[in-house]
């Protein structure tokens, strides 16, 4: 893991979540893995945030968790997206798109 | 709506179930480190250290677990619960803290509760009829200013003419059923379908009941009085009652709750078509047809009470476009009749002095226990000062201090939900034993049972109460800085003085208010009772007759033995104010008199001598001659400086208007008697009042016995033998004198009731002097031992403590008094039989104040004059 870290924007570990989820249901650890994985390890998230990030979003309806057996065969929670977290999903990715298109624009400019 | 609730059920489930939350959330965190562990090992790390790796890497666990569960949950809720379950545990250390708390303020809520539950059951109830908003009371003014109701003939006419919806007609009328006192309406067919009224039993009145004049001799009956007084007879449909002795068939009870649109709930409705049978007076038909129909219509839906009227106008117009200029209409009146009574403007301005004097009291207990509360977060310094220093916010801690008076409160609603019912029944009590005995049938107040409005108006009361009384409490106690509570030091930095003594002032302010109050209308109660009627009242029994037994009963009453005279009028000498007319000399500007139609006997009978001229004679009552006597007064204002025996007196056109008076169109004056009161106590013994002849037997008129001995024991046996002859012939009879305490009665009423929540206010501000004073001077206990050692006299000491009241109660007296004055300014017009500038009253109620927060300072500024020196100073 040689890629510089980068530290997490406030508010976009919910936005990661949903989107890891869309691909299926998973549990926490199995979250950490696939963002470090698919972040090619330049993002590292901070467990400890991970999980109040899950009950809060469960708590919010955009996601679902219910008790599943794990690939090692123990207990554990899974979370599944709901379809208000597939549109909040999608609202939010559209705002990240716009967001993210403007400020490219603005360093962009000398 | 699933979607909505889902979030809002598994928070609730993780409140509720918060062990079995918190294991699943133990659960899930484990199963992490464990999964991260096996990856270690599976990296070929030491099991030994594959833990502590895993550990390392995942952070502050219980931080993580913390967050996790607030996420869950509502940490406002949460920490709401642990506020109460605090309050209760801190509330039962205290218990004597509490019982005060609850007890000033359910006092002080419940009285406010029995005043609104009046205003409720009369003002804010909607009757319970279809659509009570819609509904419309019609009446019309002519020129002359003389009011106007309607006859059969009209009704009918509106009928056709749609100005308004379903319009529907009646009389009121108090008559006797069953030898008893009853208020009922005679109505017209439409009344109970228009108004969405069933039947509880039987049948309701219907169009084919009220169709020709005299025909359907029906009646139903109220629940409430086929419960009092058929005693809930299911067999009662097809039964005969009696109405003034015509015989009617019931065909229904309506259904329970229903009491017609009156503030006074009915007892039976009867076909609009019988009036003539039971009072030919009032009789709405036939040639000579009375205006005695009220009549109420429903505004059309999307017509706007503008419209209505002008189309009212437009018809009254076509009905009196055939009379004299001054008899054709001015102006159409339409009333609000959804609730018993109008919300005007009028009754708002005889409500509000009630509610403002409630309101007083309920916001002098709200001061006394914010005094309480005041020096209690006080004496908890210690305890809020460590609160704040381990990490407290202001914020968490105000709303825990209010979350105790909130809960408080609840408790006090109770307790003045049981003040309001106890005083409500005892009121009731109270005006049913004070009312003269003849008089007790006509009393029947609208049922004052709590409904949801009333349940609502005392938790929001509690509610704002517990703020008002808790918030600047919690806001001062709060405010020591860490660095001072941990010092132990308390009092350097705050001064609640300041709010202790704008509550202090505040009460007695409040209490003057209503103390000045009770001490005017005490001085207006004592005034009424002393006033001289004009007339003699002793010995004196008014009988109103029927008119169909009149001659016979009079016949039989010159043969009681304690029968004196025998005298009639058209007005009881203190039954009600007599009616007005206006007239003068021929070419004079008429002036307003009020007028009795009189037999020759009245004048003897009531002890008045004719001081000029002469009585009538018999012939000229007989023939209702144009002649006339006038009181005194009314000589000096038309004649002042002629002797007013031979002067003509002509009645104004617009007074001519009124059948029962036109004929004396101009009438030559015989005599001059004294002024009396015409017909009400609170009248000026100066008004001017002229008297008309009729014959004894005349109709409509009240007879006016005079009786030797007892007159309540001679009003029985009138009774008695009138009633052998004919068990109906008559309809009301009272002793003058129990008239006359009907009249005295609301004043007498008004001053209890002033002195009641005066005094509850005085009680409330005491205590409050008392207990800051006591507070005062516990806490200055070393500044009185030093001042002691010093050389001070006891004297000395009492001076300085009742000083600081003395200001205190000196400005509260002087904004109370201008209060007073002011107020008296805004009310006078409504109270205009009370001197409401009466200085004695002024100096009753300020006295009586001053005098009491003395008491209350004295026996606190003692126990400063007798601290020991050396206990105080070695104390600290």
């Amino acid at each position: 893991m040689t890629a510089p870290k980068t530290d997490l924007l406030q508010g976009t570990l919910d936005l990661i979540v949903l989107k890891m989820l869309r691909a299926g249901p998973a549990n926490g650890w199995d979250l950490t893995q696939s963002i470090q994985v698919v972040s090619k390890g330049a993002l590292d998230v901070n467990y400890g945030s991970l999980y109040p990030a899950l009950r809060r979003l469960e708590a919010k309806g955009w996601i679902k968790g219910r008790w599943g057996v794990s690939e090692n065969n123990r207990r554990a929670r899974f979370y599944d997206l709901t379809s208000a977290g597939q549109k909040r999903l999608d609202a939010e990715r559209q705002a990240w798109d716009r967001f993210s298109h403007a400020l490219g624009l603005i360093l962009r400019t000398e | 709506m699933r979607r909505v609730l889902a979030p809002v059920l598994l928070r609730l489930k993780a409140l509720i179930f918060r062990r079995a939350s918190d294991a699943e959330l133990d659960e899930e965190l484990r199963f992490h480190i464990d999964r991260e562990t096996d990856r270690n090992v599976a990296n070929g790390m030491a099991p030994s250290h594959a833990r502590d790796a895993a550990r390392r890497a995942f952070g502050n666990e219980s931080v993580a677990r913390e967050n996790a569960r607030d996420a869950m949950r509502w940490p406002l809720l949460e920490e709401l619960l642990q506020d109460v379950v605090y309050a209760i545990r801190t509330s039962r250390r205290a218990p004597t803290f509490v019982i005060t708390v609850v007890g000033t303020i359910g006092l002080g809520l419940g009285l406010l509760t029995t005043a609104f539950t009046l205003f409720d059951a009369y003002v804010l109830r909607p009757l319970a009829v279809r659509d009570p908003g819609s509904l419309y009371d019609i009446s019309w003014t002519s020129r002359s200013g003389q009011g106007h109701r309607f006859t059969w003939v009209q009704y009918q006419a509106l009928l056709e003419r749609n100005a308004v919806a379903e319009p529907f007609a009646y009389v009121n009328l108090i008559t006797r059923m069953h030898g008893q006192p009853t208020i009922g309406q005679f109505v017209t067919g439409n009344y109970f379908r228009s108004l969405g009224i069933g039947a509880a039993l039987g049948r309701t009145l219907q169009a084919e009941d009220a169709e020709a004049p005299g025909a359907n001799a029906v009646v139903v009956l109220s629940y409430d009085t086929w419960q009092s007084m058929f005693g809930s007879d299911s067999g009662v449909v097809g039964q005969r009652v009696a109405l003034d002795g015509v015989s009617l068939r019931i065909v229904g009870v309506a259904q329970k709750g229903f009491g017609g649109l009156e503030s006074v709930p009915l007892q039976y409705w009867v076909p609009v078509t019988m009036i003539g049978l039971v009072d030919p007076g009032r009789d709405a038909f036939g040639s000579k047809p009375a205006e005695s129909l009220r009549i109420v219509g429903r505004l059309r839906p999307g017509m706007t009470l503008d419209q209505a009227k002008r189309a009212l106008v437009a018809w009254v117009q076509a009905l009196t476009v055939d009379l004299a200029a001054q008899q054709r209409v001015t102006d159409v009146t339409l009333t609000p009749k959804g609730t018993s009574i109008p919300l005007t403007t009028e009754v708002i301005e005889v409500f509000s002095p009630i509610a403002i004097a409630f309101l007083l009291v309920m916001l002098i207990a709200c001061a006394n226990v914010a005094n309480v509360m005041l020096a209690r977060g006080m004496a908890r310094q210690r305890e809020i000062g460590i609160r704040l220093a381990i990490g407290a916010s202001r914020g968490r801690l105000i709303r825990q201090l209010l979350t105790e008076s909130i809960l408080l409160s609840l408790p006090s609603a109770l307790a003045g939900y049981l003040v309001s019912r106890v005083s409500i029944n005892l009121g009731l009590y109270g005006m049913l034993a004070m009312t003269p005995p003849s008089y007790r049938g006509y009393l029947r107040p609208m049922p004052l049972t709590p409904d949801t409005r009333i349940v609502l108006f005392m938790m929001a009361a509690a509610v704002i109460a517990a703020v008002v009384f808790g918030l600047a409490p919690a806001l001062q106690a709060t405010r020591p800085s860490v660095v001072h509570a941990t010092r132990g030091d308390f009092d350097s930095n705050l001064r609640p003085s300041k709010m202790r003594n704008t509550l202090v002032v505040a009460q007695i302010t409040g209490s003057a208010l209503l103390l000045i109050c009770a001490g005017v209308l005490l001085r207006a109660a004592r005034n009424t009772t002393t006033l001289a009627p004009g007339v003699r009242i002793h010995n004196l029994v008014q009988i109103v007759l029927l008119d169909r037994g009149r001659e016979r009963a009079i016949d039989d009453l010159s043969r009681v033995p304690v029968v004196q005279a025998v005298a009639s009028a058209s007005s009881g000498p203190m039954d009600a104010i007599f009616p007005d007319l206006f007239a003068a000399p021929a070419g004079a500007t008429p002036i307003r008199i009020k007028f009795n139609v009189v037999s020759p006997e009245y004048f003897p009978a009531l002890d008045l001598s004719i001081v000029r001229g002469r009585n009538f004679s018999p012939d000229e009552a007989r023939a209702r001659a144009a002649v006339a006597v006038v009181s005194e007064a009314t000589a000096a204002a038309l004649w002042p400086l002629r002797d007013p025996v031979g002067q003509r007196l002509v009645l104004s056109t617009a007074t001519l208007e009124n059948p029962r008076i036109a004929r004396y169109h101009t009438a030559t004056v015989v005599g001059v008697v004294p002024n009396v009161r015409a017909g009400w106590i609170g009248l000026p013994l100066d008004m001017p009042v002229v008297y008309y002849p009729q014959p004894v037997d005349a109709a409509g008129s009240t007879i006016i016995t005079r009786t030797s001995g007892d007159a309540e024991q001679a009003r029985g046996v009138i009774e008695r033998v009138l009633g052998a002859t004919d068990s109906v012939a008559v309809r009301e009879i009272h002793t003058v004198e129990a008239s006359l305490a009907v009249q005295i009665f609301p004043f007498q009423f008004s001053y209890w009731i002033a002195s009641l929540v005066g005094g509850i206010a005085l009680v409330l501000t005491l205590t409050g002097v008392y207990g800051v004073l006591s507070y005062l001077v516990a806490q200055r206990t070393r500044e009185f031992g030093v001042r002691m050692a010093l050389g001070a006299s006891p004297m000395t000491l009492i001076t300085l403590v009742m000083r600081q009241l003395v200001r205190l109660a000196v400005a509260g007296l002087v904004i109370g008094g201008l209060l007073a004055f002011g107020l008296s300014r805004l009310f006078g017009s409504v109270l205009y039989v009370i001197d409401t500038h009466d200085p004695l009253g002024y100096a009753v109620g300020l006295g009586v104040v001053f005098g009491a927060c003395m008491l209350a300072a004295y026996v606190p500024s003692r126990r400063a004059a007798t601290v020991n020196p050396v206990d105080a100073l070695r104390a600290q």
